[in-house]
């Protein structure tokens, strides 16, 4: 039954529409799917060479290696840096993406987008040595926006913004030589240090994989971060609506999905002008409404309040409300069914991106910066077109909406606590040292249709805020406890502990903090920063009382990534899902003990998210004792 | 009398039948839980590599057993209701006559005694057929 799957009445309600309608979903191909192969599972399936493929009994002697003499442990970390490395290179793939743009617009190439940061095109060229003074933010990107770029493929050094990180974290990252180089260097290096025959030492491996690792976290998905900002905006605190009840009946419903935001943007400037407006009220309809699923849904989120229909196991689920005129894809997270399921509707979907073409779609409309206002009115007069194609009977748009507030990032953070004129960190620090607040956690990541939908992460959430932990959140993480109301300022009363709900109230900040899409992990690690410069709670990343967790991770290999890169960083986080490492006691005792006397962060495997809470609040109480804090 | 068939055509030597077998004989569905176990369950059923086939064999049920001759405890029988090779892990004494006897190898040593496929009695359906993805195993 549906509410087995999802805990989202909204969800179920379309879940139950689509076995009525025998729409096939993510649940009923998973379902097929059992029981999915052991091998595979436990991480003792290689495929790296035609010697193979190869797997390991683990129960017997009979296959204790695979044909070229590699065991389980071989294999297991082989193929967990290789899944690093394709994570880390998805991220970061997005960040040059909007590095490449950020070029064309220091050129004038891009004329439909501009400098919305002024102060983080300053920041950063400080950072990258670019000199500032008497120089326009305009000619300063000329040479700030080749120098991000370069961080991709530059022959020589280290990652730049990896030098954020404090001195104890650089430290360990030289001695464990795993500070990241160029970015496209780390990826190709595991790639190629895993081919057959390659590195025969699983610990060297792992420590490769932690590399590229460090090379998303502190470089692509960083990059990202801070470029989309100076583009489309750095985030400020603004109230929005979630669930698929944000899909209209009366308008044009314009669904975005996939990651890089910046045709998203182009789309959600062109869809408010008086001209659109007139065109979609002549085909009958009252407006054009932009509502996102996944994490370019959380980019728009956090700079406009757009509406988020939904997080990744709702994306064929916004189809199924016969309501949408036009899904506009670019990369990541996109279901290939996701073209089945529009056929059952009036929906066009429209494949944007050069990297990201899927068959049997009809409108491949590329994004390119130089037209991207052009691109997106095209595609918004596609749903405009669409929309009298609707079919009016079989239109079923759930109710739920939920308020929240999005917007919080590292820098924000600051203004609303210390107030716009002297934003400070002291304040949360101060809570931290007295112990109204025991910590922070950064609850993040995927949703997985092997876990009931939403229930890990509101459940993990709810738990640690009542234990007076600050809580902030990423992708479709954020979504689903932005769904159950833990982002609204009235939640810190219903749900959280007495000394968290005083902070909340004081500051005027929910107890769970939307930070955005999930490269804006970032923020999470540059707020860490910030706090230990403020001072008082640790002097390094592996002080301080945090934690992290990925309750419904992992689904995708950005998952593994951005838990090996906070676990490098130095920070302890529970994931829900074990990464493939089952079958080799070794790497797994690795990953969960041994790691954390190199990098001061471990992992933890553990789907009930009431042990993980456990499991958190015990840690960031003992990362207190170790402060000398009560 | 049941025998456990194959359609070779339709095997792709996914081992999932091994799987399904070694966590039925390990008491639990959690594969994660399984492999923490310090005693190693044993499976009923391999994959055999024979010419260029693959062949899941397990217990053939033979019309005239060798291993119920050689069993010196009568822990195997011909069991009367159902034409079945049945073993009685209590009455077995470890001796491995059956092991040695078997012409196909299908029996085991597990935690002392022998173990050899009792096609799931207890369940309605077989682990290794229900696990089978390309329904190339069936019991008849």
């Amino acid at each position: 039954m549906a509410d087995k799957l999802s805990c989202d009445p909204a969800s179920c309600q379309m879940i139950d529409r689509a076995r009525e309608a025998e729409i096939p979903l993510v649940w009923d191909r998973l379902k097929a799917q059992m029981p999915q192969c052991g091998f595979g599972t436990l991480g003792l399936c290689c495929t790296i060479c035609n010697m193979g493929p190869c797997n390991i009994d683990p129960f017997s002697d009979e296959r204790a290696t695979g044909v070229c003499g590699a065991g389980p442990d071989l294999i297991a970390a082989r193929n967990l840096a290789r899944k690093v490395a394709a994570g880390s290179a998805a991220h970061s793939d997005h960040g040059r993406s909007i590095a490449e743009v950020l070029v064309e617009i220091a050129e004038g190439t891009a004329p439909d987008f501009a400098i919305a940061d002024e102060a983080k095109v300053k920041r950063l060229a400080a950072e990258f040595g670019i000199p500032t003074a008497n120089e326009t933010p305009a000619a300063i990107l000329k040479k700030l926006a080749p120098a991000v770029l370069a961080e991709f493929g530059k022959s020589r050094g280290t990652l730049t913004m990896a030098n954020r990180a404090p001195q104890r974290q650089r430290e360990i990252w030289a001695k464990l030589n795993i500070f990241p180089r160029a970015i496209d260097h780390e990826v190709t290096e595991v790639l190629s240090r895993t081919n057959m025959g390659g590195e025969g030492d699983w610990t060297s491996i792992l420590l490769g994989a932690l590399k590229v690792a460090l090379a998303d976290g502190w470089g692509g998905s960083m990059i990202a971060t801070e470029l989309t900002d100076i583009i489309v905006g750095s985030p400020a605190p603004v109230r929005a609506k979630v669930n698929l009840g944000v899909l209209k009946k009366e308008m044009v419903n314009i669904v975005v999905h996939g990651h890089e935001p910046l045709l998203t943007e182009a789309a959600y400037q062109v869809a408010k002008s008086p001209e659109m407006l007139a065109e979609a009220q002549a085909v009958g309809a009252t407006g054009i409404n932009i509502a996102g699923i996944c994490c370019t849904a959380n980019e728009v989120l956090m700079r406009h309040g757009v509406p988020v229909a939904g997080n990744f196991l709702q994306q064929e689920l916004a189809l199924l409300t016969g309501a949408v005129e036009v899904l506009m894809v670019d990369i990541q997270c996109i279901m290939p069914s996701l073209s089945d399921v529009a056929k059952c509707f009036h929906t066009q979907i429209v494949t944007t991106s050069k990297k990201a073409k899927f068959p049997d779609i009809v409108k491949h409309l590329e994004f390119e910066p130089a037209r991207a206002r052009e691109i997106a009115a095209q595609i918004i007069r596609i749903g405009i077109a669409n929309f009298p194609k609707r079919e009016k009977s079989r239109v079923c748009i759930p109710e739920e909406t939920m308020d929240l507030v999005a917007g919080f990032s590292a820098e924000n953070v600051k203004r609303q606590l210390g107030g716009t004129f002297r934003p400070s960190y002291r304040p949360l620090n101060e809570a931290i040292v007295t112990g109204r607040i025991k910590g922070i956690a950064g609850v993040v990541g995927c949703n997985n249709p092997k876990m009931v939908h939403d229930f890990q992460h509101i459940t993990l959430v709810k738990e640690l805020i009542k234990n007076d932990i600050l809580v902030v959140q990423t992708g479709c993480a954020a979504i689903a406890c932005a769904k159950s109301g833990l982002m609204r300022p009235e939640s810190a009363a219903e749900f959280a502990g007495p000394g968290l709900a005083e902070v909340c109230a004081a500051v005027g900040i929910p107890p769970v903090l939307h930070f955005g899409s999930c490269v804006d992990n970032s923020r999470i690690l540059m707020a860490a920063i910030e706090m230990i410069t403020e001072g008082g709670i640790g002097k390094s990343l592996d002080e301080l009382p945090v934690a992290g967790a990925a309750p419904e991770c992992w689904m995708s290999e950005k998952a593994i990534a951005i838990g090996c890169y906070f676990v490098a960083s130095g920070i302890f986080t529970v994931v829900g899902i074990p990464f493939p490492v089952k079958g080799s006691k070794a790497v797994e005792e690795l990953l969960c003990d041994k790691i954390e006397g190199l990098t001061g962060g471990k992992f933890a495997f553990e789907p009930d998210p009431l042990v993980a809470a456990r499991l958190i609040i015990a840690h960031i109480a003992n990362q207190r004792k170790k402060l000398g804090l009560k | 009398m049941k025998r456990l068939y194959c359609d070779l055509k339709k095997c792709q030597r996914c081992r999932r039948c091994e799987f399904a077998c070694y966590l039925k004989n390990a008491g639990t569905d959690d594969l994660f839980a399984a492999v923490a176990l310090a005693e190693k369950p044993v499976k009923n059923i391999d994959l055999l590599q024979v010419r260029d086939a693959a062949l899941p064999l397990n217990c053939r049920q033979c019309d005239d057993p060798r291993c119920v001759a050689a069993c010196i405890s009568g822990a195997l029988v011909i069991d009367e209701a159902n034409g079945r090779v049945a073993l009685d892990p209590d009455k077995c004494v470890g001796c491995w006559s059956c092991i040695m006897r078997c012409p196909h190898g299908a029996i085991k040593m597990s935690r002392g005694i022998a173990s050899k496929c009792d096609h799931c009695a207890g369940r309605t359906v077989a682990a290794c057929v229900d696990a089978c993805p390309t329904g190339a195993l069936t019991l008849e």
